[in-house]
C-alpha cells in the first residue's frame, strides 16, 4: 500500500450524531406505547402537535434493505401477492410489506400509522405514499399539491400555488385538532420555523467545503448527518448545535487538510440514494484513491445549489429553505415562512425540470472526474432523466458510470460482482490501478 | 367502423392533412389533463401522443426505465413520425410522461412547449383555483403563439363540441351495456382512440353517422364473456381483438385512453376557464390522481355492475408505477366483492401465445359463471 | 521476448502467444463452466505446444476477460475494455473505437487521440443481442448457429420480436412460431432484434465513426447480425481475422509494454 498524501483522522462530532438518530428510532419504537400519534409523511410543521411522531417509509425500507435482505424478501413478496407491482419501490414494498405482516424484521409488532400527513414527492409512487396504510385501514390521509412548471420563474403563476398550499397547511393542522382532539402549539412551530433556518447555514458551509482538494468528508461521512434536522427529527436547538459542530470541525479539517480519503487522486460525485445493503462499493473505490464527495441527495440539508451568474456557488434559495427575515408571530406567518417564496422547487424532481444541468453545476464546483449514476430500474424518481445527465455531464468531461439495480431498499437485481467488475473497468479505462488491494 | 380504424392507423396522415387543410397547428400531448377545450378553442388540434409497438435502438441513450409507452413516443419523434408536431403540451401526470415530454424538448427544442400544472391533490378546496390560475397562464400562452386572442364565445364553442363528442361516446357505450351489444370492445376501443387523435367536430359527425347504423346492426347471438378493462393506457386494440377471437368481449374499460377520457362533461359556467378546470379535477382519475378519497374503486366497481360484466382484467403496462402502488386496493375491493380478476404486465410487444393461454384460461374460468348469472 | 494473452470468457477461452508482435500461436477451448481454471490450464497447455514452448520461455502472461481471477499463473489481470482497446489500435493504427460482441457482453469501447481510452460503454444486464440468446434460438429453431445465420442474412422480417429482454424475444418467437411463421422469418427477426440491442448500446455514448470502427468478439462472425447491424448503425465494420482472439492478442500485446 502506498504511502497516504494526506493525513486523515475520524469525525469527532459522529458519535453524537449516531446517539441523535438511535433517540430518533426509539421514539419511533415507543409511540404507540406512548400514546402518541404516528403519522407516516414527515413535514416540518409536524413539529407543532406535541404528541406526534412522523415516520417515512423511506428510510424504513432502506434500514430494512442494510439489515435484514431475507426479511425484506418476505415483505416484498407479501406486498406482491396483494398488488403491488414487482417493480414498485424497494422502500414502499419493504416497509409495507412488514404492515401486511404485522410485525418488523426483530418481531416486534408492525407500528401502524394513525394517520397520513404530507411529504415532497420526489416520484410518482411518493405522490401516492401514505396510500397504503390508508387502503390497509382506513385513517385520515391529508395531502398537499407540490406545484412544478418549465420555463423561467413566473411570480404571478405561483401566487395561486403558494396560496394554495398556505391553505392546505392551515387546513390539515385544523382537521388534526378537530379529529384527534389535539391542541397544535404555535409557538412551538414558530420556534422551529426560526431554529431551522439556523441549520441551513451551517449545512451550506459542510457542503460548500467539500469542495476543497482534499476533500474533509466524503459520502460514508454525509450519510451520517444528513437526515437530521429532515428525516430525523430531534429537539430543534439540539438538531442547531449539531450542525454548528460538524461544521467547525469540518473547517478545521479543511485549514489543515485533514482528507476524507488520505490517498485522494481522483473525486466522484453520485446522484441519488445508494445500494443501502452495499455500501463496500465506496471502500473499493478508496482503493484506488477515488473519494465520493456526495450527491444533491446526500447534500440535501443544503437544500440545491447553482452556479450564479458571477460564477460563485451559492444556494439557489426561496424553495427549500425558511425565510427568517420577516417577523414570525402567527401560524400563518410561520407556514408562509416555511413554504417560502418560490413554489416550485420543493422537490428532487423538480430540479431535473426546472434545471436539466444541475449535475454539471455539481460537477463543476465539487471539481468531480467522474460520476456514478445507477439505474434503478424500480426506482422511477431515482432513474428518470439519470441517462440524460450522464450525457451532459460527459459533455463537460466528466466521465460516467452507470450500473443496473432495482431500487436502493431492494437487493434483488444487483450483480455485486458485476458491479465491482464495472468499477475496475471504469477505473482502469481512466488509466488507474488500485493503489491498495 | 372502419373509418375509425383508418384514422387511428394512420393518424400521422390524416394530421398533415389537417393540417394542409386548415392551415392549423398541432399540438400534441402525453396526459389526458390536458385541457383539450383551451386548444381547441384557439383553433389548434390537440393530439394525443400514442405509443406503437416498434423495435427501439434510439432511446436507450436517453432513457431507462421507462415504460414502453413513453419510450415510443420519444422513439417516434426521433424516427421523424411526429414532424408535423408543432409544439408540446404536458399536463402533469406520470414522471414517465413528464420525462418523454423533456427528453423530446432536447431533441428538438424549438417546439413550442408548455407545463400545466394540474394538481395530484384533486379533491384540495384550493386545488380548483390553482388548475383555473394554471388555465390562464396556458391561454395566454397560446395567445401568444399563435398571436390571437382565445374569446368566450371560442371557448363557448370549444366547450360544446367536446361535450357533444362526449355525449356521444356515452351513448356509444350505452349500446354496449345490451345483453347483446351491438358493438364489440375492439371497435368502441378504436372510436375512443381516434377522438383523441383528430379533429371533435369531424368526429362528431363520425360518430353521430356510427351510431345510426350501429342502432340498425344486428346484435351477436352469442355475446360470450362479458368482461371489463381495466390497467394502463392502451394505443391500440390488440387485446381487444385476441380476446374476441376467443369468444368473449370487452364491454366496458376503466382506462385513461377509453372511458375515462370522455365520461364526465364541462358544466358550462360564466368563468369558463374554471368551469373546464373542474371537469378536469373531477374525472374519473388516473392512478397517480386517485389519492385521497380513492374513488376508482367506486368507480370501477360501478361500471362493473353498470356493465353486467363477468371478470375483470387488469392489464399493466411494465413500469408503471401508478398502476403498481394503485393495484392493491382495487384487488382488495374485487376480491372482497368475489370479482373474478386476472391480472399480468404489458410490454412493448404483446407475447400472443402466452396472452392468448391466459385469457382463454380466464375466459373458461368464467363461462360456468355465465351460466349461473 | 515472449509474452502472452488469455482472455477468459463465459463461453470460451482465448490464447494468444506474442514474439515481438507477432502472433506465434492461438489457442481456443470451451470455458467450461465451474472448471474454469482446469480448463484454462489445459488450452495454456496446447497454446504452449502449438508454438513448441516451455512455459518458462513466456516473459509474461497477463489474463483478461471474465474468468481472469480464475487464473493463477498469470502476472497480471487487466480489464476487458483495456484490452479490446490495445489490440484495435494495433490491429489498425486510425481506429477510433473498438465493439466487442461476446457470448454475454457487449463492449464499445472509444479511443483517444494517445491511446487513451475516452468512453466505455457497456450492456446493461439483459443478455439479448449476444451470442447466448442467439444460440439458444438456434436450438428453437433446429439449427445451427451458421444455419440460422445464413437463412437469416436478408432484409428486415416482417414479424418483430421483443428487442429489450431476451426471454420475452424467445417468447415472441415461440408465438411466431406456433402461429406458423416461416422459421427464415423468425430466425430474422430474432436476427434483427439482436442488432436492435446492440445498436442502441453503440448509440448509448459517443457515437461511433462510420469508418473507423473494429468489430471483435465471437458475435463478430456471425454474418447476419453483422450486416444487420450495419444496416442500422451506418458502421462500415472494420473487422479483423481472427477477431474473436481480440482481447487475449491485447492482453499480451500489454504484457509487452
Amino acid at each position: 500500500m502506498s504511502k497516504q498524501r494526506w493525513e486523515t483522522r475520524p469525525l469527532e462530532v459522529w458519535n453524537k450524531a449516531k446517539e441523535m438518530r438511535a433517540e430518533w428510532q426509539k421514539s419511533i419504537d415507543t409511540a404507540s406505547s406512548e400514546r402518541v400519534l404516528l403519522a407516516q409523511g414527515n413535514i416540518q410543521w409536524s413539529i407543532g402537535f406535541p404528541a406526534l411522531r412522523v415516520i417515512e417509509d423511506n428510510p424504513v425500507g432502506a434500514m430494512m434493505a442494510n439489515k435484514s435482505d431475507e426479511f425484506a424478501r418476505i415483505c416484498r413478496l407479501a406486498g406482491e401477492v396483494l398488488g403491488w407491482g414487482r417493480e414498485v419501490c424497494g422502500y414502499q414494498l419493504n416497509c409495507w410489506g412488514a404492515m401486511y405482516l404485522g410485525h418488523q424484521m426483530d418481531g416486534s409488532p408492525f407500528p401502524f400509522r394513525d394517520l397520513v400527513i404530507p411529504f415532497p414527492d420526489p416520484c410518482d409512487q411518493h405522490t401516492k405514499r401514505g396510500q397504503a396504510p390508508m387502503d390497509y385501514s382506513p385513517i385520515p390521509r391529508f395531502q398537499e399539491n407540490w406545484p412544478l412548471y418549465t420555463g423561467p420563474r413566473d411570480t404571478d403563476r405561483e401566487k395561486a400555488m403558494i396560496e394554495d398550499r398556505v391553505y392546505c397547511t392551515l387546513y390539515i393542522i385544523e382537521e388534526i385538532e378537530r379529529i384527534f382532539g389535539q391542541k397544535f402549539d404555535d409557538e412551538r412551530l414558530i420556534e422551529s420555523v426560526k431554529v431551522a433556518g439556523g441549520i441551513s447555514p451551517y449545512a451550506q458551509d459542510v457542503s460548500r467545503f467539500m469542495q476543497h482538494i482534499p476533500s474533509p468528508l466524503s459520502q460514508k461521512d454525509l450519510y451520517s448527518f444528513y437526515t437530521l434536522g429532515g428525516l430525523t427529527k430531534s429537539d430543534p436547538g439540539e438538531t442547531v448545535a449539531i450542525w454548528k459542530a460538524l461544521r467547525d470541525e469540518v473547517e478545521w479539517r479543511v485549514e489543515n487538510n485533514i482528507a476524507a480519503v488520505g490517498n485522494e487522486r481522483y473525486r466522484w460525485m453520485e446522484a441519488h440514494p445508494p445500494p443501502w445493503h452495499f455500501l463496500k462499493y465506496y471502500r473499493y473505490m478508496e482503493k484506488y484513491g477515488a473519494v465520493c464527495i456526495g450527491s444533491q441527495y446526500s447534500h440535501m440539508m443544503a437544500g440545491p445549489f447553482e452556479i450564479k451568474p458571477d460564477g460563485t456557488w451559492a444556494p439557489r434559495g426561496g424553495g427549500f429553505r425558511q425565510l427568517v427575515n420577516k417577523p414570525i408571530k402567527t401560524r400563518e406567518d410561520a407556514i408562509r415562512a416555511m413554504i417560502g417564496t418560490e413554489a416550485r422547487g420543493h422537490r428532487f424532481k423538480d430540479d431535473e425540470v426546472i434545471r436539466p444541468y444541475a449535475l454539471n453545476d455539481f460537477a463543476k464546483a465539487y471539481k468531480v472526474n467522474g460520476a456514478i449514476l445507477p439505474l434503478w430500474r424500480c426506482g422511477v424518481g431515482c432513474t428518470v432523466t439519470r441517462k440524460e445527465q450522464g450525457l451532459r455531464l460527459s459533455e463537460i468531461g466528466v466521465r460516467v458510470l452507470h450500473y443496473e439495480g432495482s431500487q436502493p431498499g431492494d437487493r434483488t437485481d444487483l450483480d455485486e460482482n458485476r458491479m465491482m467488475d464495472q468499477l475496475d473497468v471504469w477505473m482502469e479505462s481512466q488509466g488507474l490501478r488500485k493503489l491498495e488491494e | 367502423m372502419e373509418r375509425f380504424h383508418e384514422v387511428l392507423q394512420n393518424r400521422h396522415e390524416y394530421a398533415r392533412a389537417w393540417e394542409k387543410r386548415t392551415g392549423g397547428k398541432v399540438l400534441g400531448y402525453y396526459e389526458p389533463y390536458m385541457p383539450d377545450e383551451v386548444v381547441y378553442a384557439a383553433g389548434i388540434l390537440p393530439v394525443r401522443l400514442l405509443s406503437q409497438h416498434e423495435p427501439d435502438d434510439v432511446t436507450d441513450r436517453q432513457m431507462y426505465g421507462n415504460c414502453a409507452c413513453s419510450r415510443d413516443i420519444l422513439n417516434q419523434f426521433i424516427k421523424g413520425r411526429y414532424d408535423y408536431i408543432d409544439g408540446l403540451i404536458n399536463a402533469e401526470g406520470c414522471q414517465w410522461m413528464l420525462n418523454a415530454f423533456q427528453t423530446t424538448l432536447n431533441n428538438k427544442p424549438d417546439l413550442f412547449n408548455h407545463y400545466v400544472f394540474v394538481p395530484d391533490y384533486v379533491d384540495g378546496h384550493t386545488s380548483k383555483d390553482v388548475m383555473c390560475s394554471e388555465l390562464n397562464v396556458f391561454k395566454k400562452a397560446l395567445e401568444k403563439w399563435t398571436g390571437k386572442p382565445i374569446m368566450d364565445n371560442d371557448l363557448d364553442r370549444a366547450i360544446e363540441v367536446y361535450n357533444t363528442n362526449r355525449r356521444l361516446m356515452r351513448q356509444v357505450y350505452e349500446l354496449r351495456r345490451a345483453d347483446n351489444p351491438v358493438i364489440l370492445g375492439s371497435e368502441a376501443m378504436e372510436m375512443v382512440l381516434a377522438s383523441q387523435v383528430m379533429d371533435k367536430e369531424e368526429m362528431n359527425e363520425m360518430l353521430r353517422d356510427a351510431i345510426d347504423k350501429l342502432t340498425e346492426r344486428k346484435p351477436r347471438s352469442d355475446t360470450g364473456v362479458r368482461l371489463m378493462l381495466i390497467g394502463s393506457p392502451t394505443s391500440d386494440v390488440e387485446l381487444e381483438k385476441l380476446v374476441e377471437s376467443l369468444g368473449a368481449n370487452i364491454v366496458i374499460d376503466e382506462i385513461c385512453t377509453g372511458s375515462c377520457y370522455f365520461w364526465n362533461e364541462v358544466i358550462p359556467q360564466d368563468d369558463r376557464l374554471m368551469a373546464i378546470s373542474l371537469r378536469y379535477l373531477g374525472r374519473p382519475h388516473c392512478a397517480l390522481k386517485d389519492n385521497n378519497w380513492r374513488r376508482r374503486p367506486a368507480h370501477i366497481y360501478q361500471l362493473y355492475e353498470d356493465y353486467q360484466a363477468h371478470g375483470v382484467i387488469i392489464a399493466k403496462q411494465i413500469y408503471c408505477h401508478p398502476h403498481g402502488t394503485d393495484n392493491p386496493l382495487i384487488w382488495k375491493v374485487l376480491r372482497e366483492r368475489n370479482i373474478p380478476f386476472h391480472y399480468f404486465e404489458r410490454d412493448t410487444t404483446l407475447p400472443y401465445e402466452e396472452t392468448r393461454l391466459r385469457m382463454e384460461a380466464f375466459i373458461s374460468m368464467l363461462k360456468p359463471e355465465l351460466v349461473l348469472k | 521476448m515472449i509474452t502472452a494473452g488469455i482472455d477468459v470468457g463465459i463461453e470460451s477461452l482465448k490464447a494468444v502467444i506474442l514474439k515481438d508482435g507477432k502472433v506465434l500461436a492461438r489457442g481456443i477451448g470451451l470455458s467450461g463452466g465451474v472448471n474454469r481454471a482446469r480448463t484454462t490450464e489445459q488450452v495454456w497447455r496446447d497454446t504452449l505446444a502449438a508454438a513448441r514452448l516451455k512455459p518458462g520461455d513466456v516473459s509474461k502472461i497477463i489474463a483478461t476477460g471474465q474468468g481472469k481471477n480464475d487464473v493463477g499463473f498469470v502476472q497480471e489481470r487487466i480489464t476487458e475494455p483495456v484490452a479490446d482497446a490495445r489490440a484495435a489500435r494495433f490491429l489498425y493504427p486510425k481506429a477510433t473505437c473498438v465493439v466487442d460482441i461476446g457470448a454475454d457482453q457487449v463492449r464499445v469501447v472509444t479511443l483517444g487521440p494517445q491511446n487513451n481510452i475516452l468512453e466505455v460503454v457497456m450492456n446493461q444486464k439483459c443478455a439479448a443481442g449476444l451470442g447466448i440468446l442467439l444460440k439458444s434460438m438456434a436450438r428453437t429453431l433446429g439449427m445451427t448457429l451458421e444455419e440460422m445465420s445464413r437463412l437469416s442474412d436478408g432484409p428486415t422480417a416482417a414479424a418483430a420480436v421483443n428487442d429489450g429482454c431476451s426471454v420475452f424475444a424467445e417468447m415472441d418467437a415461440f408465438s411466431l412460431l406456433n402461429r406458423n411463421t416461416p422459421k427464415e422469418e423468425v430466425a430474422r427477426a430474432v436476427t434483427e432484434a439482436v442488432a436492435v440491442r446492440i445498436n442502441s448500446i453503440l448509440n448509448d455514448k459517443m457515437k461511433p465513426s462510420k469508418e473507423s470502427t473494429v468489430l471483435v468478439g465471437g458475435l463478430s462472425r456471425n454474418k447476419a447480425v453483422v450486416n444487420a447491424l450495419k444496416r442500422r448503425s451506418g458502421i462500415n465494420f472494420l473487422i479483423p481475422e481472427q477477431a474473436e482472439y481480440a482481447g487475449a492478442l491485447g492482453a499480451a500485446l500489454m504484457a509487452a509494454e
